[in-house]
């Protein structure tokens, strides 16, 4: 019986006999003048069966079960098992590379060979669905008796290195499909390695029990057994810093998981395409979770790609994790300074503003010695020089005492600034006459007007307060990230005549404005009102000076930053969607190809310097390269594998059957074939035996109804 | 038929069938106005009947001169008396008359108030005396025979909607007519002639007796002559109440068995006592079976007792 819940339908049968019976005892009593020549003893057996209307009844029970029966697809032995519909889903989550216990195969492999044998063993009538599903659903044949694209479907099945989340809604969504197949033997395979995390639900209490009640479906959970060896899970790893500049170091961190419930030894790799950079071992208890960093130093200019590794245990697809180190392009800044501030000769080290200006940028470079080196080069000119300069090399200029400049140098600075440049004015108090200077440096000044000098009797110390600030250019400085600021006081500053566009940065706790930036075309302006002298200020000579520095030479240079992508490093989970930012192929469009385990395409619009990065499923190291731009700089991609396939508890028989509901099959690859029972559907023969009582009882109502005409009765 | 107005409405072609039959009497018939129907009693028509010696008090005019002159004696000429008939009408109108036809047939009292019209058209228009009983339980509607059409539009109202009820007792309510009937006349008995049979035996035989030429017209319904019905069926009977519940097909056989011995014995009665007997149902064409009988009936003569 292939539809249980149609024979729910034979209750419908008490329907003719009560009508029968209901008809029998409320006939509509008949005037009758001749009653007294009924016979009393025929009279006496009314109510006894009468043949006519037992054989009509019966006749009519007999074509409702008919009925019912066909509903319900009654099935007969056969000599064969008849036609099948089967919806094959199987489980390409990360959890299926788990090897079988022979050692040679994952399950995945051996699931799809035993598919494959399935579909090979299809006869005329058979009707299969293939669904491949993990995270999501990549590839669903629907129901179809094409055996070449079955077996071309099966054959191309891969292994992700997702989770399983679509995995529940493709069951659902296949039951739905299933129920309205016809075929006698209708059955749900699901090959997966019943891994619990992929079968629990967001909606609560879920089941596909209702999906199943009442169809002919048989569920099948195929459980086949699976190495389940000690398993460490390297849950991931990132760079620290994710960027650095060249012959700097950074450390990366991978985050160790040992999922088994004893003590592991691994040993973790830091790898560099093949090449394993070095190594650690760890020692990690049963469900112990450690962070292991290794430092690395990056000697080349390029961006590169990294692999950590661990030693092979009992699942080798967790053991693997993918992050990317961008390399950071150094910074020109060039200090212009008036001939107050020449720069010193040899390796002596001067003790003026710019001379500490200068250090702060990079020691190295201005002490001489191999020690603090910066990814800041800074080339040191007069401002006589500056007109014989190619500005467009520097990402940042800084004026350092420089009260006035020929119209022409001012044009070439303002044109500058104005295509994305950064300038850094910085005033002297000793040296600068304000009225030349607001003047002569007025196009730079977007608004800006120093006033007179001040030199209050107390040095005045900085304002801590936030709010009082309308750029966050130094909010590092006030909120003592960068060092200490109790001892930092300001000695002799300019007063501001007029604030123009510009925003403070910074104030003395009496509201005068010591740094402001403004916004001039694309690029900034950061104009101070004070020397770095150490007359002028303490700043110099705290350890916050290096962090104020930079900070301004960051900021006045972030329109290099913004190309390079600072906002996210390049290293996701598989499926997750990722805008990759590439400046390289801006204005190219076409199409942006990642090679890596496997190979795909994303579409990039002119207009934009990105393309976004969704459904890869395969972890691993992706290179963005586009036809257009072959000799381009290297751009990486660190793709993981989902963090949730790692777990060991599976489902048992108990909450398969409660998720489906009664007649849930649990089975092992090898035995699906006794799966169905050698039964066919008596479609014909119903149909015949539905006809012939159909046409009986019609001839039976018939032949009544013209009897009754015939008598003309009143009945 | 009956209808709306509470008279009786005959359908015109029956009428017409009806029309120039004569409704005559097998015997000698007795009435107060001069007629055609041959009578018992002497009187002045032109069929000369004997002679009888002229006795004091005789009509002079009726004197035999003739006679006289031959023998000397006084002879009397005596002639027949034609008179007119009355015509008796016996409706039964128990509640058996009244049971429902099937396919809007008419039932049987409607169907023999039909009949009962027309013999009181034929018998007012051959300037004869109709009369109508209408008996149910007891005798509900006794108009006595007279002449005339005023008298025929009476009789036509009533028999539009016949009074009566109950039943069960036909022949014992119509024994009780015949005191009210009197002698030498016609009847008709328009009944189902359903209930038991002696009673009405008795009451044909007394109407006999007194020299009434009887006709009795059984009229029944088509559905109890042939008892067509085939589904599981109570009965009621409509007089008595008494309810019966059975297969038709198992009752059938021996209901028409009795009911054919039932008719038989009416028929044998009838004819060994010269009543005249038409037995019809709702079924059939009334105006052929009806015309086609007082026909027979007519044919088949009159004589003298």
């Amino acid at each position: 019986m292939l539809n249980p819940l149609m024979l729910l339908g034979l209750f419908g049968l008490a329907a003719p006999i009560l009508i029968h019976l209901i008809n029998r005892r409320r006939m509509r009593p008949r005037l009758l003048a001749t009653l007294r020549f009924l016979d009393p003893q025929d009279v006496a057996n009314a109510f006894a069966p009468v043949p006519r209307d037992v054989l009509q009844l019966l006749l009519r029970l007999l074509l409702l079960t008919l009925f019912i029966l066909l509903m319900a697809r009654l099935t007969g032995p056969s000599q064969t098992v008849g036609p099948r519909a089967l919806a094959i889903v199987l489980d390409n989550s990360m959890s299926m590379k788990r090897l079988v216990p022979d050692g040679k195969k994952t399950l995945f492999e051996s699931h799809r060979a035993r598919i494959l044998e399935l579909v090979r063993s299809m006869r005329p009538g058979d009707y299969i669905s293939f669904t491949l599903a993990g995270d999501k659903v990549f590839e669903s044949t629907g129901f179809t008796g094409d055996r070449s694209a079955l077996e071309r479907a099966v054959t191309n099945a891969w292994v992700s290195d997702g989770g399983g989340r679509a995995l529940l809604g493709t069951l659902e969504d296949t039951l739905r499909e299933l129920r309205s197949k016809r075929a006698p033997n209708t059955a749900l395979i699901v090959f997966s390695d019943q891994q619990a995390s992929n079968y629990r639900s967001p909606r609560e209490n879920f089941t596909l029990a209702p999906l199943l009640r009442g169809s002919r479906i048989k569920p099948v959970f195929v459980v086949d057994p699976v190495t389940n060896g000690p398993n460490v899970e390297l849950k991931g790893a990132e760079f620290h810093p994710e960027r650095a500049y060249l012959g700097a170091s950074g450390k990366v961190t991978a985050r160790l998981h040992n999922a088994s419930e004893t003590q592991q030894v691994v040993t973790v790799a830091l790898k560099s395409g093949p090449a394993t950079v070095e190594t650690r071992t760890c020692n990690l208890a049963g469900g112990e979770t450690a962070h292991v960093e290794i430092r690395q130093m990056f000697d080349s200019p390029n961006d590169t790609v990294w692999g950590v590794n661990l030693s092979e245990d009992g699942f080798l697809a967790d053991n693997d994790a993918y992050t990317t180190m961008r390399m950071l392009k150094r910074r020109q800044v060039l200090l212009v300074t008036s001939a107050h501030y020449p720069k010193p000769e040899g390796l002596t080290l001067g003790t003026s503003g710019a001379d500490l200006f200068a250090c702060a940028l990079n020691p190295a470079e201005a002490t001489g010695e191999t020690f603090g080196e910066t990814y800041i080069s800074v080339k040191r000119v007069l401002q006589d020089e500056l007109e014989r300069k190619a500005l467009s090399m520097y990402s940042v200029i800084v004026l350092y005492g420089v009260q006035e400049l020929v119209p022409d140098v001012v044009q070439d600075l303002a044109g500058y600034v104005r295509q994305g440049g950064g300038l850094y004015i910085i005033p002297d108090t000793n040296i600068t006459f304000v009225a030349t200077f607001n003047k002569s440096l007025a196009p730079l000044l977007a608004g800006f007007e120093l006033g007179d000098p001040r030199e209050p009797k107390v040095a005045a110390p900085m304002d801590g307060n936030e709010k009082n600030v309308a750029d966050p250019l130094l909010l590092g400085l006030m909120r003592e990230e960068w060092g200490t600021v109790n001892d930092i006081r300001f000695a002799r500053y300019f007063s501001v005549k007029e604030k123009g566009s510009a925003k403070a940065a910074l104030k003395t706790q009496d509201g005068d404005i010591l740094l402001a930036v403004a916004q001039l075309g694309k690029g900034r302006v950061c104009i101070q009102t004070h020397s770095w002298n150490v007359e002028d200020t303490s700043l110099p000579r705290s350890l916050a000076f290096v962090g104020v520095a930079h900070a301004v030479v960051d900021r006045l240079s972030s329109r290099d930053a913004d190309t390079e992508g600072a906002a996210r490093p390049d290293h996701i989970r598989v499926g997750a969607f990722h805008r990759l930012m590439l400046p390289a192929f801006r204005g190219l469009g076409g199409e942006v190809t990642l090679e890596g385990p496997r190979t795909y395409a994303f579409m990039m619009s002119p207009e934009d310097a990105h393309v976004t990065v969704k459904d890869i499923y395969v972890a691993g190291a992706y290179r963005a390269t586009h036809s257009g731009k072959p000799a381009a700089r290297d751009r990486w991609l660190a793709v993981n594998p989902s963090p949730d396939e790692s777990g060991t508890v599976f489902m048992t028989a108990d909450q398969l059957a409660s998720l489906c509901g009664v007649g849930t099959v649990t089975a092992p690859s090898d035995r699906l074939d006794g799966l169905f029972r050698p039964r066919r559907e008596l479609l014909v023969l119903m149909l015949a035996l539905v006809f012939v009582a159909l046409a009986a009882e019609t001839a039976g109502s018939l032949l009544s109804r013209r009897k009754k005409e015939a008598h003309g009765s009143g009945a | 038929m009956p209808n709306g107005n509470n008279s009786l409405t005959i359908d015109p072609r029956l009428l017409e069938q009806i029309k120039g039959i004569e409704l005559k009497s097998r015997f000698l018939v007795r009435g107060l106005f001069e007629n055609r129907h041959r009578t018992r009693d002497f009187g002045a028509s032109n069929e000369f009947v004997e002679h009888k010696d002229y006795q004091q008090g005789d009509e002079i005019r009726r004197i035999d001169w003739r006679a006289f002159a031959r023998t000397r004696r006084l002879y009397v000429k005596r002639f027949e008396m034609e008179a007119n008939m009355r015509v008796h009408i016996l409706l039964d109108t128990s509640d058996s008359m009244r049971v429902p036809a099937a396919d809007r047939r008419p039932t049987k009292l409607d169907l023999a108030a039909t009949i009962a019209g027309a013999v009181a058209m034929m018998a007012v228009t051959q300037q004869d005396s109709s009369g109508l009983f209408c008996l149910g339980d007891k005798i509900e509607e006794a108009i006595p025979a007279r002449q005339g059409l005023r008298h025929l539009a009476l009789l036509y109202q009533h028999l539009g909607a016949p009074a009566g009820k109950g039943g069960g007792n036909f022949g014992q309510v119509a024994w009780e007519t015949l005191q009210r009937i009197g002698r030498r006349g016609v009847v008709f008995v328009l009944t189902d002639a359903l209930d038991d049979l002696d009673p009405m035996f008795e009451t044909l035989k007394g109407l006999a007796v007194r020299e009434q030429d009887v006709s009795l017209i059984q009229v029944l319904d088509e559905t109890e002559l042939t008892f067509p019905f085939d589904t599981m069926t109570e009965f009621r009977h409509p007089e008595s109440g008494q309810r019966l519940m059975g297969d038709p097909l198992q009752l059938r056989a021996r209901y028409l068995e009795r009911l054919e011995a039932h008719q038989s014995r009416i028929g044998e009665f009838c004819r060994q006592h010269g009543v005249d007997y038409l037995r019809l149902h709702n079924g059939e064409d009334l105006i052929a079976l009806f015309s086609s009988h007082f026909v027979r009936r007519l044919l088949r003569g009159s004589g003298r007792c």
